[in-house]
């Protein structure tokens, strides 16, 4: 028999932050807040024991000498850096020059660079789609295609027709799927959460 | 694969970098000048940004993430410089870590530069990502009880959202705008964030919206910055000669292999001669 | 001693002090359509009566043909539960996605559960990684095979969306099958083409609108949209997955409805949908 006591809860919390987004009175805007504090409260914690997980899983696997013994390592130095620069003593926290420079000079880099692999992967992508002779995959690269060159920086005349015609096809066909598979996707989503929120149906916990 | 395709496909990466260093290192980006022939997005901020009132408060949500930060920085950095240009204070929060280091990063650049310190307020990093986003609208709100409420002297005037992948403007707009009367939001958002926010565009949930590389140079071309134009690196934008060179390298591969796909189903479709 | 019928007037009385000291907070429209949410409780609690046909649309009906060809060659499986996580600093509409991967890792783990093949789980969240474990534990009774449960690994690759893309494009891993469903933003091609490198078979599902076409060009069974939520009703035969599902289509289909009859009232010039819906005018 399941236990009713944190559908009941979720279903007391949801139905009073919903109140207080229809409705503006402020009891009800003080128990809502108190709500709302708990939440971010959680999620703090959640952040600080995400770190903390990580770190246990990642040495416990160094330890052991299972999995990635390299990537363990390099996740534990750089986890190491970053507290050593904000934390010493001396330093300002996440403000600290050495953790901006980490930031700017690592991070951001790498973050861009991985990026920036998206244009030969997908390229890549395209060309073995068409290859395993999917009509999805033709369809689809045959509109990549069309959108390119109707994106092409032409100018005159034509520039000015293909750039029209780029701006119709963002607008009206392209809009139009999106619009319709977002519609879809949040009825899904708000039909999918009410259920795991209420408990409705078999789990499989 | 044939060994001479594996080659090909082991030498088509370095070839393209080659192609893009010879169009940067030839200098055509002198020559080129990234631009839009449609404005709108442009003159639709610089509009919401007019219609504020004189030394404005502008609350901005800064949650950029590292990977689609490079396409969009120009922009933001000459949205920051419009906005202090025009006097108004500018509190800056952030909702994800990304966001927060970033936001930092950009703190420290305008400290630097000629940016007066007392138009920035730094409100810091909230956990708890939707539950954040009201408790920035109930602060905005409420007493001055609230942290966010007790940083900034007054309600305000726009909201200005520089999105990434993990929080943009659409949570900004499900959470802050129903509780904010009368708050418009201007978005700056990566490309790959356009298929959503369109429709929140064109609803008028939003403001205005630079979605596009083309959108931020018409923006940046037509912004007046004023002391501030050193905030904005002219040369920082994005490569007009190596966004060419990708369309170009893009249009083959595909036509090269979409060609390959329709001379292959024509053959199929052509009836045999049986001997 | 106040008798029941003073206590139920003076509840009365309170709920309509409280009510008085109200005011909405939207027009009459927008109040609509927030409170056609408890439509959708509503939905729920309903059983209809209606005929089921199974569909394979991501091709997750046959994953136990690949398990047992894993099974022979020695090699695993792995499945990726997206980047969004449970507990990270995202938004809602990519957390909700992790949730509704749960069933499908359900089913990818009993089928590797029956097999004997181990299991690797990536993820970028501890919470995530939590329901993990809870996942594979529960496939492994579910198919008393409890002695195998050691085998399988969650693998906590790292906080952020790049890390779990960066990991599989450089693991050198030849998995049997390769799994990935839930929010995968930008870096989806990436995270696809790294798992497809070294798989037999991939199949990803995510409800990531932007990304569908990297879903599709990633080959192998593709779940778009809205099919990432539908999937489990269609992988067992369980009346709550199917009446979520039939009360969505429901839901579209009054959606659809909506939008078809707004169209016609708006181009007769009788209603603009925007100033009824939203309370604002369209830009």
């Amino acid at each position: 028999m399941k236990r009713a006591t944190i559908p009941a809860l979720v279903v007391v919390v949801g139905v009073l932050v919903l109140a207080d987004l229809l409705l503006v009175n402020d009891s009800l805007s003080e128990l809502a807040g108190v709500a709302i504090d708990a939440a971010i409260l959680v999620a703090a914690g959640a952040a600080l024991a995400a770190v903390a997980s990580l770190a246990v899983r990642r040495a416990r696997d160094l330890w052991r000498r299972r999995g990635d013994p390299i990537g363990a390592a390099l996740v534990l130095a750089g986890m190491a850096a970053m507290l050593i620069a904000g934390l010493r003593p001396g330093a300002a926290g996440a403000t600290d020059p050495a953790v901006g420079w980490l930031v700017a000079a690592l991070l951001i880099p790498i973050g861009a660079t991985l990026f920036g692999l998206l244009f030969v992967t997908t390229l890549a992508a395209s060309r073995r789609s068409l290859a395993s002779r999917s009509r999805e995959a033709t369809v689809l690269v045959g509109a990549a295609l069309v959108v390119l060159l109707m994106l092409l920086p032409i100018g005159g005349v034509v520039g000015e027709r293909l750039s029209d015609a780029a701006g119709w096809a963002l607008a009206v066909p392209i809009g139009a799927v999106f619009r319709g598979m977002l519609i879809g996707v949040a009825i899904l989503a708000a039909v999918f959460a009410a259920r795991t929120l209420l408990g409705v149906g078999a789990t499989d916990e | 694969m044939s060994e001479r395709s594996a080659l090909a496909a082991r030498l088509a990466p370095l070839l393209l970098v080659g192609a893009l260093a010879a169009a940067l290192l030839a200098g055509l980006d002198d020559r080129l000048t990234l631009e839009s022939a449609d404005d709108g997005a442009a003159r639709a901020v610089t509009a919401a940004f007019d219609a504020m009132p004189d030394d404005a408060l502008v609350l901005v949500g800064f949650d950029p993430d590292v990977g689609t930060y490079a396409e969009i920085r120009p922009t933001v950095r000459a949205v920051l410089a419009d906005l202090l240009n025009r006097g108004a204070t500018l509190g800056l929060v952030s909702l994800t870590p990304d966001g927060r280091a970033l936001a930092i990063a950009e703190l420290a650049r305008m400290d630097r530069s000629e940016a007066n310190p007392r138009q920035l307020i730094d409100l810091g990093f909230l956990p708890g990502a939707e539950a954040a986003l009201v408790a920035v609208a109930r602060g905005i709100n409420g007493g001055s009880q609230d942290p966010i409420r007790a940083d900034l002297p007054s309600p305000p005037d726009l909201a200005v959202v520089i999105g990434g992948i993990d929080l943009g403007a659409r949570s900004w707009v499900e959470q802050v705008q129903p509780r904010i009367d009368g708050l418009p939001i201007v978005a700056i958002a990566p490309t790959v964030l356009l298929p959503e926010l369109e429709p929140y565009r064109a609803s008028g949930q939003l403001a205005a919206l630079i979605g596009t590389p083309r959108d931020g140079a018409a923006y940046r071309a037509q912004a007046e910055l004023g002391r501030l134009e050193r905030m904005v690196d002219p040369a920082a934008g994005p490569s007009p000669a190596a966004i060419i060179v990708g369309l170009l390298v893009a249009i083959g591969v595909l036509g090269q292999a979409f060609g390959s796909r329709l001379a292959a189903v024509m053959r199929a479709a052509r009836p045999r001669d049986v001997a | 001693m106040p008798s029941p019928t003073d206590l139920v007037a003076g509840v009365i009385r309170f709920v309509g002090e409280i009510l008085g000291a109200s005011s909405l907070r939207f027009e009459t429209g927008p109040t609509l359509v927030v409170l056609g949410v408890l439509l959708v409780f509503l939905q729920l609690v309903a059983r209809p009566v209606s005929r089921w046909v199974t569909s394979d649309a991501g091709g997750l009906a046959s994953l136990g043909r690949a398990m047992a060809l894993a099974a022979e060659a020695g090699t695993d499986a792995v499945m990726s539960l997206g980047t969004a996580g449970v507990g990270r600093s995202t938004d809602v509409h990519g957390r909700l996605q992790t949730l509704a991967a749960l069933p499908v890792l359900g089913h990818v783990a009993r089928a590797a559960a029956r097999s004997g093949v181990p299991l690797r789980v990536l993820t970028n969240d501890p919470l995530a990684a939590a329901a993990a474990a809870a996942t594979l534990d529960a496939a492994h009774a579910a198919t008393s095979t409890q002695e195998r449960v050691g085998r399988s690994r969650i693998v906590m690759v790292g906080e952020g969306r790049l890390a779990p893309a960066g990991l599989v494009m450089t693991a050198r891993a030849r998995p049997a099958a390769a799994v990935a469903a839930g929010s995968m933003r930008e870096e989806a091609t990436l995270h696809l083409e790294g798992l497809r490198g070294g798989a037999g078979s991939l199949a990803a599902a995510s409800a990531e609108v932007a990304q569908a076409p990297s879903l599709l060009l990633a080959g192998g069974g593709a779940l778009v949209g809205a099919e990432a939520f539908q999937v489990a009703a269609d992988l067992r035969a369980d009346v709550g997955e199917r009446t979520m599902v039939i009360a969505a289509n429901r839901l579209i289909g009054f959606a659809v409805a909506a939008i078809v009859i707004g169209t016609a009232l708006a181009l007769m010039g009788i209603i603009d949908p925007a100033d009824l819906l939203l309370g604002i005018g369209e830009a």
